[in-house]
């Protein structure tokens, strides 16, 4: 019993920590000086040989020669009959199928970048970054500018650097 | 006198010139028209080699048999479709791929192989690594004609000159001097059939055997002949030289591949040699020039010997004529015959290619895909095409020769189907509608709705767990499966257990991994039938589903491929797939006609989407489908079904990648006295070993959303130290259980609806190291 009372004062403790933490300065702030922008190239070589076999076509996808062309598309395909699983490969799609102007493709592949990003674990805030700034431009497309900003807003905040014209070439997402 | 001739010779004029005018008429039509129909073909998706890639998983020297590649004698991989084995190394000349978006180089590279596994990929010319090479896709099947002719057409510019020279020489030698009829060659053939006292020798140009296979019979009459004559001359007077022999290439017939008809040196030159016409070479033309007169007596795969005879002699009729030198006569003349494997088309695929031309366009109607030569390009694995043959076929066979009742004489065989697709993106990889499609064409996977049984239960469940409505229970709930009896427009509906037996309080898990009816339908009626129903709508179910009680028992006549989705909608996490078969449709010019682009939609949330995955892999791990474990590693999920009086039995199964149905019961439904775990997983079980190699990749985990807790399975309570029983459990942010074993007793279903507080979280944590 005298553990458990012990325990019971520590949680409290712990507690109090946890409950001040959001009290004093600017605390989002600091959070997002913290998030650096999230590159595919942080990833391409993580996974087992499948994955990255995967990655690689969507590398090619997002290079300069290839992308915003139908082969881009066409490569990221294959990258999906190598690994259907590949968040990153739906993550490139839909940026690709923005670009040529297929928003509800484009929203579709983002809801399943998203499944399989939560499949292996949790969004990391610059990938979160690339999804609310796709989502936010498909929104803008389909005139639907107040749920849009929002997310434009969040994706500039997250990931300044590629999301401040809110627009993500291949370049800023490889 | 003078005017009855010359009427009479009017006459004759008048009916010369008509029957000159109608057989003009007639050349014109078929040569100003089409001139050929090609059926369209469908092929694979293109093999991918990549690094860390098994070849022999993979099917790669099977492809590459059954594509046409050569093994090089030399080492050298000098032509496309050649390769060489070297300790440790595959050297292969890959092909081109010709595609109007995707279009890929012919290339020659290396894998450098560590055991079977590609240890890196080299660019021969550059010395570059590569990181993914494609292997151009393969052709399976066609749309065919009432005919079976196949041909690839060709230009007269791709094909070589050796092949032109070989043809002149041995079928038609003065061809470029004549006009239609070789005056010398008559006589000639006139002078040895009359010594002959029969017809021994033939002495038709080149331009009267187009004309015979394209406007006459066969028939050896006078009139015919003089028929072939003047339309022979009327060609030649219309077309020049060029479009003459190019039809002609285009047409002869060289052979049977099983029981289709190669036509054209095109389709020749793939079928025999597995290479583009123009990569022909010299002694290869010879060959195909020797075969013309009689296609299947010479065809090297019939007679070697015959064929290598026929070969020298047009090589030395080549010589002869000056169409090649001596040295080119000797070389010729030393190659020995290598022919690429004889593939003739099967039965396999059938059931494919009809379901996929029901999702092609109605523009695509059966005469255009039989003469328009498109090519189709499918979402087919033809590895797991295979093992889906053989799966079924095999299992069919074993279940029959294991319960005899199943096979009784004299009535219709047991049937079966067997769809593959990735839940991701709902392609199609491998589909048998039936166990033999030479007796039966219909396809149980996509035009059967038989009833669901219980592989429509988890939809029961999902919609009860789900996160929108409510939910209205979490895994940790307790189900009534005591006597149920519902009042229903048609009487009283008291569904019963597969044991006859009632079962009590049971948990959620233990109701889906036993398949209790009971329970469920009890379940269901809380849920309310209709969204049961329109749940199951939402997760890709296309059928009428009658809203009915019995509905949650599997009431409802579904297709393999619609249970099959809905499946690979829970296995992807909640968002739906398009089912598909085909990438994209190009045609004869190269122009794309229609493209299919991915297409998906969340339909339920991921939390949610868990919760039913991690149920059915209860299923697999303790429930009706518990043998798959220990066969399979890795993560897998699935439900059997069984229908009433097991007229029909079914699994369901997948893993992170694949999705897999088994459909089994007779066309006219009777009992198959078996359960699907005895008749359908067997099956459902072999083919996916041999799809996976028994190792299954990545994982199902928990998204955000979900916690794993402790909980007393007997209670549903969360267990704190002192519990006596214990397992984890999945839940949904906010519904873990209020009530905690050994504490308090356990006694509401409902889960809570707040969620714990960030100091109780961080408690809980910390003191029992719950997630």
């Amino acid at each position: 019993m005298s553990a458990l009372r012990m325990a019971l004062v520590v949680a409290c403790a712990l507690g109090v920590c946890v409950a001040c933490r959001g009290i004093g300065p600017d605390r989002a702030h600091t959070l997002e000086a913290d998030v650096p922008t999230w590159h595919f190239a942080d990833v391409a070589e993580e996974g087992d040989a499948r994955r990255r076999a995967s990655n690689r076509l969507v590398d090619e996808a997002l290079s300069d020669e290839l992308a915003d062309t139908p082969r881009a598309v066409e490569r990221i395909r294959r990258a999906l009959q190598v690994d259907p699983t590949n968040p990153w490969a739906y993550l490139a799609l839909a940026r690709e199928q923005v670009s040529r102007g297929e928003y509800p493709a484009a929203w579709a592949a983002l809801d399943q970048a998203e499944a399989r990003i939560l499949a292996e674990g949790e969004i990391p805030p610059g990938v979160q970054a690339h999804l609310s700034g796709l989502r936010g431009r498909v929104l803008v497309a389909q005139d639907n500018s107040a749920a849009a900003f929002p997310l434009l807003a969040e994706a500039a905040r997250l990931a300044p650097a590629a999301w401040d014209d809110q627009h993500l070439n291949a370049a800023e997402l490889r | 006198m003078l005017i009855a001739l010359a009427l009479l010779a009017f006459g004759l004029g008048m009916f010369c010139g008509r029957g000159l005018g109608r057989l003009d008429r007639i050349v014109t039509s078929r040569f100003e028209g089409r001139l050929f129909r090609v059926p369209s073909r469908v092929y694979t998706a293109p093999t991918i080699l990549y690094p860390g890639l098994n070849i022999d998983r993979a099917g790669l020297p099977a492809t590459l048999e059954r594509l046409g590649y050569r093994r090089e004698p030399n080492g050298r991989v000098e032509r496309p479709g050649g390769f060489f084995w070297e300790q440790g190394r595959l050297k292969l000349h890959l092909r081109a791929f010709d595609h109007p978006t995707r279009p890929e180089p012919a290339r020659r590279i290396s894998l450098e192989l560590y055991g079977r596994d590609i240890d890196q990929i080299l660019d021969l010319e550059t010395r570059r690594e590569l990181s993914a090479v494609l292997v151009e896709p393969e052709p399976v099947g066609a749309y065919f004609g009432p005919n079976r002719e196949q041909r690839e057409l060709v230009r007269l510019d791709e094909v070589p000159e050796s092949l032109v020279a070989a043809v002149l020489a041995v079928e038609d030698q003065r061809f470029e001097r004549h006009r239609g009829i070789d005056w010398r060659r008559v006589a000639g053939a006139f002078w040895a059939n009359l010594r002959a006292r029969g017809i021994r020798q033939g002495g038709s140009t080149l331009t009267q055997q187009l004309v015979k296979n394209f406007f006459l019979t066969p028939e050896r009459t006078l009139r015919r002949k003089a028929q072939e004559a003047v339309m022979a001359i009327l060609v030649e007077s219309r077309y020049d030289k060029e479009a003459i022999l190019e039809a002609y290439l285009n047409e002869i017939y060289l052979g049977q591949r099983g029981p289709t008809a190669i036509h054209g040196v095109g389709e020749a030159s793939r079928a025999f040699f597995g290479k583009a016409i123009a990569e022909l070479e010299l002694h290869e033309s010879a060959l195909l020039a020797a075969m013309i007169q009689s296609p299947n007596g010479v065809s090297p795969y019939r007679n070697a010997e015959r064929a290598l005879e026929r070969r020298n002699l047009v090589l030395h009729l080549m010589r002869r004529q000056g169409r090649i030198t001596p040295t080119e006569l000797a070389k010729a003349q030393s190659e020995p015959i290598l022919l690429a494997t004889e593939v003739i088309e099967s039965n396999e695929t059938r059931y494919f290619l009809d379901a996929l031309r029901l999702q092609l366009p109605q523009h695509f109607d059966g005469e255009s895909l039989a003469s328009d030569g498109m090519r189709i390009y499918s979402t087919l694995d033809l590895r797991l095409q295979q093992h889906a043959v053989e799966a079924l076929g095999r299992g069919l066979r074993e279940l029959e020769e294991r319960f005899k009742h199943l096979a009784p004489e004299g009535r219709p065989p047991l049937q079966g189907c067997l769809v593959a697709l990735r839940p991701q993106t709902g392609e199609v990889l491998a589909l048998v509608g039936g166990r033999s499609y030479g007796s039966s064409q219909y396809n149980r996977c996509t035009q059967a709705r038989r009833p669901a049984g219980s592989v429509f239960k988890p939809f029961v469940y999902v919609t009860a767990l789900d996160r929108q409505a409510g939910p209205l229970v979490t895994l940790a709930s307790h189900l009534d499966d005591s006597p149920l009896t519902v009042d229903t427009p048609t009487g009283p509906w008291s569904p019963a257990n597969y044991d006859l037996e009632f079962h009590g309080e049971v948990g959620v898990r233990e109701a889906l991994e036993r398949s209790l009816n009971v329970a469920t339908a009890r379940l269901a009626q809380e849920v309310g039938i209709e969204r049961v129903a329109s749940m199951a709508s939402r997760l890709g179910i296309e059928s009428r589903l009658p809203e009915v009680p019995s509905l949650a028992l599997g009431a409802a006549d579904l297709s393999p491929v619609e249970i099959g989705r809905a499946y690979a909608t829970l296995a992807n996490g909640g968002v739906r797939p398009e089912v598909r078969f085909f990438e994209d449709v190009v045609d004869a010019e190269d122009e794309t006609l229609e493209q299919r682009t991915l297409e998906f939609e969340r339909v339920v949330d991921p939390a949610t989407a868990f919760l039913a995955v991690t149920l059915l892999e209860g299923v697999v791990e303790s429930g009706t489908a518990r043998r798959i474990r220990g066969q399979l590693r890795g993560p897998v999920a699935g439900k059997t079904g069984t229908s009433d009086e097991s007229k029909d039995v079914w699994f369901v199964g997948f893993t992170p990648e694949l999705v897999a149905v088994v459909w089994l019961g007779y066309d006219e439904p009777r009992s198959l006295k078996g359960s699907a775990s005895q008749l359908a997983l067997p099956i459902w079980l072999r083919f996916m070993r041999a799809a996976t190699g028994g190792e299954i990749r990545g994982a199902f985990l928990p998204p955000p959303g979900v916690q794993r807790v402790e909980i007393d399975p007997l209670t549903g309570a969360r267990a704190l130290p002192g519990c006596p029983r214990r397992r984890s459990e999945y839940f949904l942010q906010g519904t873990t259980p209020e009530e905690t074993c050994p504490r308090t007793p356990w006694t509401k279903r409902h889960p809570r609806d707040d969620t714990p507080g960030v100091i109780e979280r961080l408690f809980d944590r910390w003191l029992w190291g719950q997630q």
